[in-house]
């Protein structure tokens, strides 16, 4: 007998965490990469200094980190959306190679 | 214990029969090994691609047990090859090498894929490898090594494009014949008030989002493109990715390297140079494990010989690919 798997049905190779993070991430992420420095948004795991945690979270990628007080209001990235944690990475610019 | 100059003169006088037996790659003198341990005698070793028992072989294929006294010692060492680097021309030539569209620089032969229409046998790479970014069409040639390393010429034509995802750009370098005008005039002013500054057209696309970067060629010749990945092995099949894998890849700037996948399901905007920028979305992220020149590299799992992603982009911190079945189904190949 087949399983037919739906659009709509979560996909088999996510946990349930991954699939609710993934849900909230395309909901939020062209306002996000819309923000300065931002060349990227992902799920992963959310790192503490250059240590990976077991804590997945809405990942987003940053050419560069700068200090709030330089930033302007509205590229601001906020610490959590929809109660999911957003971890912000640097990870310079991404060229094609 | 014999001299070292007798076991000499004994091999420089059989070397040649010894030579020409079959399955034999090389003679040489050094220390007899007796069950995998060396001995202190002096022997005359003669290197085999494999250790055949003796029944297996006609009389005359058979080595001698000594040669002028001398002990004769048989060691098998596989087949021996010229240490090659990835950036050489290699005939037949393996996943992992130097290849590039001829009006590119060079970027990685990612391996063998079949054509689902006709199963021809077809070599993997990216758009920005095999067809230049979109500035390309059927039938260009393909160099291995890449023009960078040197591919140039009849000799190291290798392969021809045959068909590429097409890239869609959200930036870059504006043709708009009046935009282009505007901005000359423009410029003609800053440059009359002693202005250093300058503006440029942009022509942008904010909706475009890519999937692949990826494009096959066909070999000129079938037997010129090997199934085996340097350091790797032979691919086959694919295994969907998932947070913390393990990975690995063999591409023609860093060779061999392994990672684990950080991030899933990543949308993010790639550079490509001279102001074009493109968005890529459904994307895995793995930690550095490239650099430039590794483009189009197989990405495969770490714990089996299946097919992960098709690497393409990158920076400091982080090496971007695509799930390979995206890639496989836009070219409309399989692996």
């Amino acid at each position: 007998m087949s399983v037919e798997i739906g659009m709509n049905d979560p996909d088999p190779n996510l946990t349930q965490d991954e699939a609710h993070v993934m849900e909230v991430k395309r909901a939020h992420e062209d306002e996000l990469l819309a923000k300065l420095n931002v060349v990227g948004v992902g799920v992963g795991y959310r790192k503490r200094g250059s240590e990976r945690t077991s804590e997945i979270a809405l990942v987003v990628m940053v050419t560069q980190k700068l200090s709030p007080t330089l930033l302007a209001p509205e590229d601001l990235i906020p610490t959590s959306i929809e109660g999911v944690p957003v971890d912000v990475q640097e990870v310079g610019e991404i060229t094609a190679y | 214990m014999l001299p070292q100059q007798e076991v000499v003169q004994a091999k420089e006088a059989n070397k040649v029969a010894i030579m020409e037996k079959p399955n034999v790659v090389g003679v040489g003198v050094g220390f007899k090994r007796t069950d995998g341990t060396v001995t202190s005698e002096l022997s005359v070793v003669v290197m085999v691609r494999k250790k055949l028992p003796i029944a297996g072989l006609e009389p005359q294929e058979v080595l001698p047990r000594q040669v002028d006294s001398v002990k004769v010692d048989v060691v098998e060492v596989g087949e021996i090859r010229a240490l090659q680097a990835r950036t050489d021309r290699w005939r037949p030539a393996p996943g992992g090498v130097s290849i590039g569209h001829f009006k590119i620089t060079a970027g990685t032969l990612g391996g063998v894929v079949r054509d689902r229409a006709s199963d021809a046998r077809l070599v993997l790479s990216n758009n920005h490898v095999l067809a230049n970014s979109n500035d390309a069409v059927p039938g260009d040639p393909i160099f291995q090594p890449g023009p960078y390393d040197g591919g140039s010429g009849a000799n190291d034509l290798f392969a021809h494009l045959e068909r590429f995802c097409e890239i869609v750009f959200t930036t870059q370098p504006g043709v708009c014949s009046l935009a282009n005008a505007y901005a000359d005039f423009g410029n003609a002013i800053a440059r009359l008030v002693g202005s250093q500054h300058r503006v440029e057209v942009y022509q942008t696309n904010p909706q475009a989002v890519n999937q692949v970067d990826a494009a096959v060629a066909r070999p000129i010749n079938d037997a010129d493109l090997l199934d085996e990945i340097l350091e790797i092995g032979v691919v086959s099949g694919v295994a969907p990715a998932t947070l913390g894998m393990a990975v690995r890849k063999s591409g023609r700037t860093t060779g061999f390297t392994t990672g684990t996948i950080n991030l899933l399901d990543a949308t993010v905007d790639v550079s490509y140079g001279t102001g074009k920028v493109a968005r890529f979305e459904n994307q895995l992220v793995a930690g550095p494990m490239s650099q430039g020149g590794d483009s189009g590299s197989l990405v495969v799992a770490g714990g089996s010989l299946q097919a992960v992603g098709l690497l393409f982009a990158g920076s400091a911190q982080t090496t971007i690919f695509s799930p390979i079945q995206a890639v496989l189904d836009c070219l409309e190949v399989d692996i």
